[in-house]
């Protein structure tokens, strides 16, 4: 039988399906960081990125089936799926939501500087450099959509654009990093 | 625009806000719906994601307890040989696990050197786990998640989904009833997966949520947050063992949730797994 760490990482879910533990150990010891790194910076606190981080490994433990290895890597797919409830768990913070918002209102969103948010990066340096090819609207849409934890619809009030404009922004700044990602050879 | 008006072009506008999980409950809902029969769509999805990712991955450094709360939270667990560590019987028929056992059980080595190695723990979490375990409740669905789940199901999918339960064979009816005896909802749970039928529970305030626990022998084990306004067709997953009495309990929290109840249930009711 081939030993935990030698085995890909599809081959340790199939393994997670058959309800062994230790194969769920390799996988948090592969991707435990990346899970609980952009829940923390989502979130900007230690104990919900804990509690998010918690709950993405019984979903893998609980639902194994839920990962498709001919749709995304499984980091990419945990790493989706910690941003998704930590985004969540922003939204449930109603009252703070809007004072972010009200803060956002009055902040210079010139300052916003999403290179900053992506320094930590293993591959920070070729994202970096992706992020900063965007035209500014992308690249801030994009931070505040996504680290930020604000929809559309909000980002296109905060920056005053109709909401058509702003999807377009995010669209078309997605579409750009994958093409200067993809020529550096990145994968999550 | 209604969300229930999107064409093909509008879903197609919005992929990029939908990878960044930045469109709307309801909006996310359709998305999702034409990704299963648009290959296109779906593939830029895929392919979004992977740039998604590759923006939030931003590794840090893990607590070293983390391991041993979620170690702590597993269902019975087998061994590499495919058998069941505590001699119980394979998944699918949970079965009560053996206190005494869990404790002694050695969790899994973290591959890591500087990973930390622990015995499980003597702790409220460990007897919930155990909890966890008589139930097998699907955590997938547990906590914010639900919150899209309850927009995406509303209207027809709400009902074709609560008709579909009430028709099967084995379906159950539990009512959910205050303190003083007024019913405050009602569940239909068919094969091991609960929706809200009707609630008359009063909208709460914006920083509140109502959340919905099983509950076997005194140990609350979280199903979901059902928010403020406790939407018809709010799904749950609930598996247990068979013949075993689960009272299902509401209380109200903070927005985010809690991990264990400290406030009184507000509404409650008992069902009986199939």
């Amino acid at each position: 039988m081939a030993q935990l760490n030698d085995m890909s990482d599809a081959q340790l879910v199939v393994s997670v399906a058959r309800q062994n533990d230790h194969a769920l150990a390799e996988i948090y010891g592969r991707h435990s960081r990346s899970v609980y790194g952009v829940a923390r910076k989502i979130l900007g606190d230690s104990a919900e990125a804990e509690d998010v981080t918690q709950e993405i490994f019984l979903r893998l433990w609980n639902n194994p089936e839920r990962f498709d290895a001919s749709r995304a890597s499984l980091r990419t797919f945990l790493v989706v799926q910690s941003h998704g409830r930590a985004v969540d768990v922003v939204r449930a913070r109603a009252a703070r939501q809007r004072r972010e918002l009200q803060e956002a209102r009055t902040a210079p969103l010139g300052a916003y500087d999403l290179e900053r948010e992506v320094w930590d990066h293993a591959m920070a340096e070729r994202v970096t450099s992706a992020v900063a090819e965007l035209p500014d609207q992308e690249r801030i849409a994009i931070g505040l959509a996504y680290f930020e934890g604000h929809t559309y619809r909000e980002v296109a009030q905060l920056l005053e654009e109709p909401e058509g404009t702003v999807k377009t922004w995010i669209r078309n700044g997605l579409r750009r990093m994958r093409v200067a990602l993809v020529a550096e050879g990145v994968r999550t | 625009m209604s969300p229930a008006t999107l064409t093909h072009e509008d879903i197609e506008l919005l992929l990029g806000a939908f990878v960044l999980h930045a469109v709307d409950a309801d909006e996310f809902e359709l998305i999702e719906q034409h990704l299963a029969v648009c290959p296109r769509c779906s593939s830029e999805v895929d392919d979004r994601n992977e740039i998604a990712a590759a923006l939030g991955n931003v590794p840090a450094a893990v607590p070293e307890e983390l391991w041993g709360r979620i170690a702590d939270q597993l269902a019975d667990p087998v061994d590499e040989r495919g058998a069941v560590a505590s001699g119980h019987e394979q998944a699918g028929n949970v079965v009560p696990l053996d206190g005494a056992a869990r404790r002694s059980r050695q969790l899994p080595r973290l591959p890591r050197a500087d990973a930390v190695v622990r015995l499980s723990r003597l702790t409220l979490a460990g007897v919930a786990a155990a909890a966890i375990v008589l139930l097998a409740v699907n955590l997938s669905s547990a906590n914010g998640r639900l919150a899209h789940e309850q927009s995406a199901m509303r209207g027809q999918a709400a009902n074709a989904q609560i008709q579909a339960a009430l028709a099967s064979p084995g379906h159950q009816v539990v009512e959910l009833r205050s303190g003083t005896n007024a019913q405050l909802a009602e569940f239909v749970v068919s094969h091991g997966v609960g929706y809200t039928v009707n609630s008359a529970m009063p909208t709460l305030a914006a920083d509140e949520t109502y959340q919905l626990w099983a509950s076997i022998g005194g140990q609350p084990i979280s199903l979901g947050l059902l928010g403020d306004h406790p939407a018809r067709g709010a799904a749950f997953s609930l598996r247990g063992e068979s013949g075993r009495a689960v009272d299902l309990l509401v209380t109200v929290e903070p927005a985010g949730g809690v991990v264990v109840p400290d406030r009184a249930p507000v509404a409650s009711g008992r069902i009986i797994e199939a």
